[in-house]
């Protein structure tokens, strides 16, 4: 047993993709346990834990995002948001968080987010008297709206993993996203006065108008996505595939598609739905044998001597993924984590929506937070910043990201008021 | 010998693109056929979603041979060790693919061989016993994905010691 | 160690199948034999909990009865809706028809064999949100959640309507209308907490909602004769606990509802008769051959 740990530190240190070290250690921990002969389990197991119903819309959504951003959908809506707040102190500091809303809705992913506005922002912001530094901390603080305003792929992981109805968890993540991108314009309209950043009458703006209607596809999308959930007219699978319909519809409206990019699409779609799978076929086995070694009810047990209950339990695990979202992929430390803690809060009658928005919502704030955080990383790479001046000038914006987790694992009914109202049940 | 397992790892990646991108259009049409079958006909077919969830399954386990081939995989850190040619680097590259054969290996071999009764008793042979509840096809069709995908892996694994090294691809944005 | 794979909450008040196999386990352990349970979800899904048993990693589970009929579709014959009056009527034809004799024939090519059929709660009636039901036309505005195609068949036959919707989404589906109601356990409105919108049980007895006990043929037959006999009437034991539950569970799963201030339907033979007459048009279906139908109509008309 003792040389567990040691083959993790080792494949760890190598560099090993995740997939493959969490697979490899799993099995070895089985033979460690004189459970080898329950390796005969893995191709069932691996197959049975991938065949789930609320997966079928991560792909779709991914390929939404792929042809919107392949199309050029994303300039229209910095126009938008342009023509609607650019003309306030820091205006540009509050058309970068106002785009990541609208980006929200055509994607589920807060790096993609990064990845597509930083090369835009920060050089516009840059040019207009913000400092370089600023302009990339609001760019990588205000992609965390992707994933909490649905689409979401997290919260389709996070769906899949618990049998939590993705349905309820969109709709649950549109208050959160929102309350996020208020508190992020309060801090940058705060810091905009005390460092007198520009802003305006002065601006020259798009005009309204002109701007609504070109991003008017765009931001049709996640009104199509959200209505159709909220009135019950599709699964999320359905207005998945309803998605990238009107994306290849919106496609043609901006730069037009031809098929090449189309395949490049669905290719990249398939690429990234196998990063996932990978990993959720490796802890897929880690699970399995969690369930033969009772690991589960052990930690229950360990939980329960602590006395932590409701509250305070989630209080616990927000430290757990706070911690864990520094270090680790959103992806994989919720693969990772969620069959291990989330039994325990179901238990203890915390609603599974407003737990996945939680946890979702503390493991996005680890895109930007160091030593590993993935906004930074991209928007510093692409950008030719310097990475750790980066982390430091996106302390406040951490902060603020932090207190609003707070409110939200304090008050659950900022998740859940919204299911509530178009008829979820919440727990 | 080496050029052959390149070229082998690379003619199989170009074929794996296509039937994943077809895997990922069947998805889509079948789950529009549902929405157009539930509001125009009112008719939903049961079929349709499980045709959906095993394109997805395929989709998703040839999309992980891509991820591979591409070295698109997540990692939660980088190799402390400096790269290739560096002598360091090819341990760390050995041990790496050491962590793959372990996952990879025990799945392929139990994908054939059963815990007693040899090939008779294997993953497939037992899923061949079994049919697919709306489709009444045997589920041995939609569970080969596994060790298919499997296989392609431990080829393009194989490549990677032969020399293949493609061109860096841009990481996967999940999150 | 006898591995016992659970299939909910370990819940003596509410599940059948919870009673079921905890009285296994305890004339297991009288016997001299050591046994676990397995939490729901520990060692899998469904297809898991079946293969595990197939490769004999896991002794018994407490599987869904589609997990033999992905081998020999006869099982479904206990889910034609209104082919049993109650358990005791279900026990009766089973045993006169040889049907798990029957069934293990089919599943020793997968090394399984099914050992009981466990009631897990009173008969499922139909549930709704807005009409109370007594007869078949008291649905005929409703659209109802089906299962699968037999069921959509089913509530057509009823003069009803019926659509597809997963379990999780049923909830929701409820309360924006989509679907005016759903077949169930009197129990499961409870237990899910609907009762805040589910207004209307009707007490109908469509189906007996049941798990299959499926062991390891080759754990099974590797026992020796007395071990072997320990099981066999550990069996007959836990058999016995469910129905007696079972019994009980049947008028406490009404007042539950009616506590909840849910209105309970309770049909007169009567008027449950006028539901099974409709049933039979769809006993024909592509689930299961025609004289599969035969065989088991028989059973229920010469036991009844
Ligand atoms: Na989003
Ligand atoms: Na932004």
């Amino acid at each position: 047993m003792f040389y567990v740990p040691l083959v993790f530190i080792v494949l760890l240190i190598t560099g090993t993709a995740f997939a493959y070290l969490m697979g490899a250690v799993s099995i070895v921990t089985f033979i460690a346990t004189d459970k080898a002969q329950f390796l005969s389990v893995l191709p069932q197991r691996i197959f049975a834990q991938l065949d789930v119903f609320a997966f079928m819309a991560m792909p779709m959504f991914i390929l939404t995002a792929e042809i919107m951003s392949r199309a050029g959908a994303t300039r229209s809506l910095i126009d938008f948001a342009m023509s609607l707040v650019g003309r306030f102190k820091g205006g540009l500091g509050h058309v970068n968080i106002l785009t990541s809303v609208f980006f929200a809705g055509i994607s589920g992913s807060a790096v993609a987010d990064s990845a597509a506005l930083s090369r835009t922002f920060v050089p516009e912001m840059t040019a207009r008297g913000y400092t370089p530094y600023y302009a990339g901390a609001i760019t990588a603080a205000s992609s965390m709206i992707g994933p909490i305003i649905p689409p979401s792929i997290i919260m389709i992981i996070y769906g899949g993993l618990t049998g939590t109805s993705v349905a309820a968890l969109f709709i649950a993540g549109v208050v959160p996203g929102l309350l996020l991108a208020a508190s992020l314009m309060a801090l940058n309209a705060g810091i905009a006065v005390a460092q007198d950043h520009p802003g305006g009458k002065s601006e020259t703006l798009p005009r309204f108008l002109p701007s609504l209607i070109n991003a008017a596809p765009a931001l049709c999308l996640p009104v199509i996505i959200l209505g159709s959930l909220v009135f019950g007219l599709a699964t999320p699978t359905e207005g998945s595939a309803i998605a990238v319909l009107f994306a290849l519809m919106a496609g043609q409206f901006y730069k037009g598609l031809d098929w090449r990019m189309i395949f490049d699409a669905v290719e990249a779609t398939a690429k990234m739905t196998g990063t996932i799978f990978i990993i959720l076929a490796a802890i897929s086995v880690l699970g399995y044998l969690a369930g033969q070694l009772g690991w589960s009810q052990a930690l229950a047990g360990w939980v329960d001597s602590f006395g932590l209950t409701g509250t305070k339990y989630l209080f616990f695990l927000m430290a757990v993924f706070l911690v864990a979202g520094m270090f680790m992929d959103t992806p994989v430390a919720l693969t990772l984590l969620i069959p291990l803690f989330a039994p325990q809060a179901l238990e203890q009658g915390i609603s599974p929506i407003h737990l996945g928005i939680v946890l979702c919502f503390n493991l996005c704030v680890g895109l930007i937070t160091p030593p590993l955080g993935k906004c930074l990383v991209v928007v510093a790479a692409l950008t030719n910043l310097n990475y750790w001046r980066l982390a430091y000038t996106a302390l406040p914006f951490i902060a603020v990201q932090v207190l609003v987790l707070l409110a939200l694992v304090y008050w659950p009914s900022l998740s859940l008021a919204l299911p509530r109202l178009f008829g979820f049940s919440v727990n | 010998m080496r050029k052959m397992i390149i070229d082998l790892s690379d003619g199989l990646h170009k074929a794996v693109r296509h039937i994943a991108v077809l895997a990922v259009c069947l998805m889509f049409f079948t789950v529009m056929i549902q929405i157009v079958a539930r509001y125009v006909f009112s008719a939903p077919p049961v079929w349709t979603e499980d045709v959906a969830r095993y394109a997805m399954v395929w989709t998703g386990l040839l999309g992980a041979t891509l991820s591979f081939k591409t070295r698109a995989d997540a990692v939660l850190m980088e190799s402390v060790f400096p790269p290739r040619p560096h002598l360091l680097g090819h341990l760390a590259e050995a041990i790496q693919s050491a962590a793959v054969l372990t996952f990879v290996l025990p799945v392929v071999y139990f994908c054939f061989m059963g815990l007693k009764g040899g090939f008779a008793k294997g993953y497939l042979a037992r899923q061949s016993g079994l049919t697919a509840d709306t489709l009444g096809i045997p589920m041995v069709w939609i569970s080969v994905s596994v060790p298919l995908s499997m296989i392609i892996i431990l080829l393009h694994l194989a490549a990677r010691w032969a020399g293949d090294s493609p061109r860096g691809a841009p990481p996967s944005q999940l999150d | 160690e006898v591995k016992i794979a659970l299939d909910g909450k370990p819940d003596m008040e509410q599940s059948g199948s919870y009673n079921w196999a905890f009285a296994f386990g305890n004339a297991l352990k009288a016997g001299g034999m050591e046994t676990r349970e397995m939490p729901a979800g520990s060692v899998g899904n469904e297809a898991e909990k079946f293969d595990q048993v197939s490769t004999g990693l896991l002794e018994v589970s407490l599987s869904d009865v589609r997990s033999i009929a992905q081998v020999d579709p006869f099982i479904y014959g206990v889910r034609l809706p209104y082919i049993f009056d109650d358990a005791a009527h279900m026990d009766r034809a089973v045993a006169a028809g040889n049907v798990f004799e029957r069934l293990n024939n089919s599943l020793a090519a997968q090394d399984v064999r099914v050992a009981a059929l466990v009631p897990i709660g009173p008969s499922s009636g139909i549930i709704t949100t807005t009409q109370a039901v007594r007869n078949p036309a008291d649905m005929s505005s409703l659209r109802m959640r089906a299962l699968d195609d037999a069921q959509i068949a089913m509530y057509q036959a009823w003069g009803s309507s019926g659509t597809i919707v997963p379990w999780g989404e049923v909830p929701a589906g409820l309360q924006t209308g989509v679907i005016d109601g759903y077949l169930n356990s009197p129990f499961v409105p409870v237990m899910f907490g609907q009762t805040d919108f589910v207004r209307h049980f009707s007490d109908a007895g469509v189906i007996i909602p049941m798990r299959a006990v499926l062991m390891s043929k080759a754990w099974y037959d590797g026992l020796t004769d007395a071990e072997r006999a320990t099981v066999d009437a550990a069996v007959v034991a836990a058999d016995a606990a469910n129905r007696e539950w079972l019994a009980k569970a049947s008028e406490s799963g009404l007042t539950a509802l009616e506590e909840k201030s849910v209105t309970v339907q309770r049909l007169t033979a009567e008027e449950r008769a006028v539901f099974r007459e409709a049933s039979k048009a769809v006993y024909e279906s592509d689930l299961m051959p025609s004289a599969d139908v035969k065989i088991w109509t028989d059973l229920s008309d010469a036991n009844r």
